[in-house]
């Protein structure tokens, strides 16, 4: 069930960059070509700009390179452990899995992410929201994140929770990946409230973060 | 002699005549204050009667009128969901919430009144099956299994409206005989926990 937009992936100067970095660089190598070349190539302005915190909606391929989707289901069709302990036995997702857990379950349009000190702000559409709200009444549903790099790339990738709102801190670090386009990881829905305030940091081969965090929808007024 | 005799005779009257209006005074007295005791206690009598009646209509009336909406409600929810499930309706999350809200606030209210473990057991699984419900239609699609979740949450719904009338009636019980029973003032309260709502 994806909600409309869908994003294609597209090749491009940043994801090319990143597979240089991912492939044995030092960090410090990763940095200045995420800084010089990789920075530039992005279309929505450089580290600290103001458009970095305007709210991002679900993105269009042309504008696009590192981007995220969420897909909202039930955590037992994909882990059956609790988030609440290290979830050690949540099989490893491959394309495929996801591919088919996205036929079945609601999948959010692609947001765009930008490197830098700013959270971008990915804005819900209302019916994500309604459902993720639902989602988080029911108390058992995950939502995956798919990191789509644009192209197929090797790196490791560190990926941080913070919350200001009565959610742990979370992070899972040192994933190693290789020639893959995607990366997932999931959590509880919980953690994707829009009022927990969560910020979620993901960070490539340690050189360069993307940090964004989930804003709620401007909902129409009920009648 | 004969004068002094009668004199007598004349004094003996009056003592009699005086005895008895004293006695019919008296009579008079004791019998007023009979009816007055009787009185007092036909009034209080009748304000009791009044009180009952009046907690009758705030704790048995109150949670029975809202257990009747529960299956009502609960239909309206379970035909929404075979009508998005049979002909894919659009879900509208509005409506949902609308319906939810409804179910929800029977069970809360019922249980605002009544402490009790089955009842309590009977609303969370019916409010927890919409719950997963709601969510599921609004992540994918409605299952065979779902379906038949809700009938079995439709079921659970009469069964949380009866068991509501069952405590009622032993409520409506234990205020006739503690009305009856003043020797006992300090008897349970009848909205004390209760594990089974079975018919008394």
């Amino acid at each position: 069930m994806p909600e409309p937009s869908p994003h294609p992936s597209s090749g491009s100067t940043a994801a090319c960059c990143l597979l240089l970095a991912g492939q044995g660089r030092s960090h410090a190598l990763s940095f200045v070509i995420a800084t010089f070349i990789l920075l530039p190539t992005l279309h929505r302005g450089a580290w600290g700009s103001a458009s970095s915190s305007a709210p991002a909606t679900p993105a269009d391929s042309s504008t696009s390179h590192v981007t995220v989707r969420m897909i909202l289901l039930p955590q037992k069709s994909i882990c059956s452990s609790s988030y609440r302990r290290p979830h050690t036995d949540c099989p490893k997702l491959t394309v495929s899995d996801v591919e088919d857990l996205k036929e079945q379950y609601l999948v959010s349009g692609a947001y765009e992410l930008l490197p830098g000190p700013r959270a971008v702000r990915l804005r819900l559409t209302p019916a994500f929201q309604s459902a993720l709200m639902a989602a988080i009444d029911a108390n058992d549903y995950a939502v995956i994140l798919e990191f789509d790099w644009g192209t197929t790339i090797t790196a490791v990738v560190d990926i941080i929770r913070k919350s200001e709102a009565r959610l742990p801190n979370w992070l899972n670090k040192k994933h190693k990946f290789y020639r893959s386009q995607h990366w997932y990881t999931h959590q509880n829905a919980n953690a994707f409230d829009p009022a927990r305030n969560v910020i979620w940091q993901v960070t490539l081969n340690g050189a360069f973060s993307f940090l964004f965090r989930i804003e709620g929808a401007i909902l129409k007024e009920v009648t | 002699m004969a004068a002094s005799g009668t004199s007598a005779a004349g004094e003996g009257i009056g003592v009699k005549i005086l005895l008895m209006i004293v006695d019919k005074l008296l009579l008079g007295i004791v019998a007023a204050l009979a009816i007055a005791v009787l009185q007092h206690r036909l009034e209080v009598a009748q304000e009791r009667l009044e009180k009952a009646r009046k907690l009758n209509d705030i704790n048995v009336d109150r949670p029975l009128a809202i257990a009747a909406n529960l299956p009502g409600h609960l239909d309206q929810y379970i035909t929404y969901m075979n009508h998005v499930r049979a002909v894919e309706l659009k879900v509208t999350p509005e409506r949902l919430t609308e319906l939810q809200g409804n179910i929800d606030a029977d069970i809360v209210g019922c249980l605002a009144f009544y402490t009790n473990k089955q009842l309590s057991g009977l609303g969370k699984t019916i409010r927890e099956t919409v719950k997963r419900t709601k969510a599921v239609v609004l992540t994918s699609t409605l299952s065979v299994d779902d379906i038949a979740s809700l009938e079995k949450a439709r079921h659970l719904g009469y069964e949380f409206h009866a068991c509501i009338v069952n405590l009622s009636v032993r409520r409506v019980e234990d205020q006739v005989n503690s009305a009856h029973d003043h020797a006992s003032p300090t008897s349970p309260s009848p909205s004390a926990a209760i594990e089974s709502c079975g018919p008394s």
